[in-house]
């Protein structure tokens, strides 16, 4: 005995595409007990839709994180950062004094020599000749780095680079970026002393992970 | 194309955009949170498969909606928007996890919070469901999981998806055919449809 499959064949597409159906699939049993199947599955996936809650305070946490954030950003928009140029020296321990609770990784592009901007509502994209700026702030008491990578392979740290500044409440740099390529960029505290850089993007975070804490920044398309 | 029956949530959102004419953008975010706050979670949750992870994105999300605000143009409507941003902060942290499985270790340490407006019955009989759900909903690659969920979950038309993902309203909408039936047959193995 053979079974009909048009809806399957045929008639799914519309179906998943909210439109009518052709009158043989409400004729056929197979095809009605395979759109009852189908419509079993969209019944489940919409339930599932209602299924979790967040935690109750999630609401006041994202202000609590916005809060953090705030000094930073007004800062880094002013351009009146009260930074320090940090000669090269071999390492550079930071004791950030500001009150920075979390470790944060903010990350901008300025292109053309025009403002900074932030990706809006996605990952960030530059072109070679722009200039990434990258802002670590780091919890109070503990040491910090800020790295880039291309690809899986270290371009920068700030730790040793005279491209780096000490601010109040962690680290920046400004980078150019001279290669097309996906750049990511690395920010990690830890309590006493930060991994050093093996120049791999997850052998780094993984070290930062097991030493500390780290964050790394969405994908940054260089074109 | 249709989309499947929904609140289109245009009334509330006049109100977000009126805080947004104002310029009160901590009312606009306290307004898309109640809006969009749930479904951006139950969307990450189902598409990362971890509520850690899930709370992390919907924090980021929001915070960076916040920051992001200002530059709303009203180029699609603030839900997709808002949909968009959630999107690329799963996607980014689905790619994270592939990189470094020792991180997924790190899976499930927040409680699972099931809706409250649901009775007991209700609750049992879907949570049954979802944990079958979420095993077959794994066994798809990220973006048909994606697309899926999209359509069905977050109840969105095919052009709203291709304005969130940036491709084709038909490429999703055969994405979609091609994964419905896997994701059938698994749920039937699993008792839960069919």
């Amino acid at each position: 005995m053979t079974t009909c499959n048009r809806f399957e064949a045929e008639g799914l597409e519309r179906f998943v595409g909210g439109e009518p159906l052709d009158p043989h699939f409400e004729s056929c049993a197979d095809c009605r007990s395979a759109r009852t199947s189908y419509l079993a599955v969209v019944r489940t996936l919409g339930e599932a839709g209602r299924m979790y809650t967040p935690p109750g305070d999630w609401e006041a946490r994202v202000f609590a994180r916005i809060q953090r954030r705030r000094p930073v950003r007004r800062r880094l928009l002013l351009g009146l950062a009260a930074v320090l140029p940090v000669a090269a020296v071999a390492v550079v321990v930071l004791r950030s004094a500001g009150g920075v609770q979390a470790l944060d990784l903010d990350v901008s592009v300025s292109r053309g020599g025009g403002p900074a901007v932030r990706g809006g509502g996605g990952d960030l994209s530059a072109a070679p000749g722009d200039v990434l700026h990258l802002v670590a702030k780091v919890p109070r008491g503990k040491r910090g780095d800020l790295r880039l990578y291309r690809g899986d392979a270290l371009v920068f740290q700030c730790l040793g680079s005279p491209r780096c500044t000490v601010t109040g409440e962690g680290l920046s740099a400004d980078v150019a970026l001279d290669k097309a390529g996906t750049y990511r960029s690395l920010s990690l505290a830890a309590e006493h002393e930060v991994p050093p850089a093996t120049g791999n993007l997850d052998a780094d975070y993984a070290a930062a992970l097991r030493a500390g804490e780290a964050r790394q920044s969405s994908p940054i398309e260089v074109l | 194309m249709q989309g499947p029956l929904k609140d289109d949530g245009a009334a509330p959102e006049a109100e977000v955009l009126h805080a947004l004419s104002n310029r009160d953008h901590k009312r606009a975010l306290t307004l898309l949170m109640g809006l969009y706050g749930t479904a951006i979670y139950n969307y990450c949750r189902h598409l990362l498969g971890d509520a850690a992870l899930a709370d992390d994105v919907q924090q980021t999300t929001f915070e960076q909606v916040f920051f992001d605000l200002p530059s709303y143009r009203g180029q699609s409507s603030l839900r997709i928007w808002v949909y968009a941003i959630a999107r690329h902060r799963c996607m980014d942290m689905l790619k994270m996890n592939r990189r470094r499985e020792h991180h997924v270790e790190s899976r499930e340490t927040l409680p699972e919070v099931v809706a409250e407006e649901l009775t007991a019955e209700e609750r049992a009989v879907i949570a049954s469901h979802t944990k079958h759900l979420a095993r077959c909903l794994e066994q798809l690659p990220d973006k048909a999981r994606d697309a899926i969920l999209q359509r069905f979950m977050g109840q969105m038309s095919y052009e709203e998806m291709a304005e969130l993902s940036g491709e084709r309203a038909a490429t999703l909408q055969m994405r979609v055919t091609r994964a419905l039936p896997d994701l059938r047959r698994c749920l039937e193995q699993s008792g839960v449809a069919g």
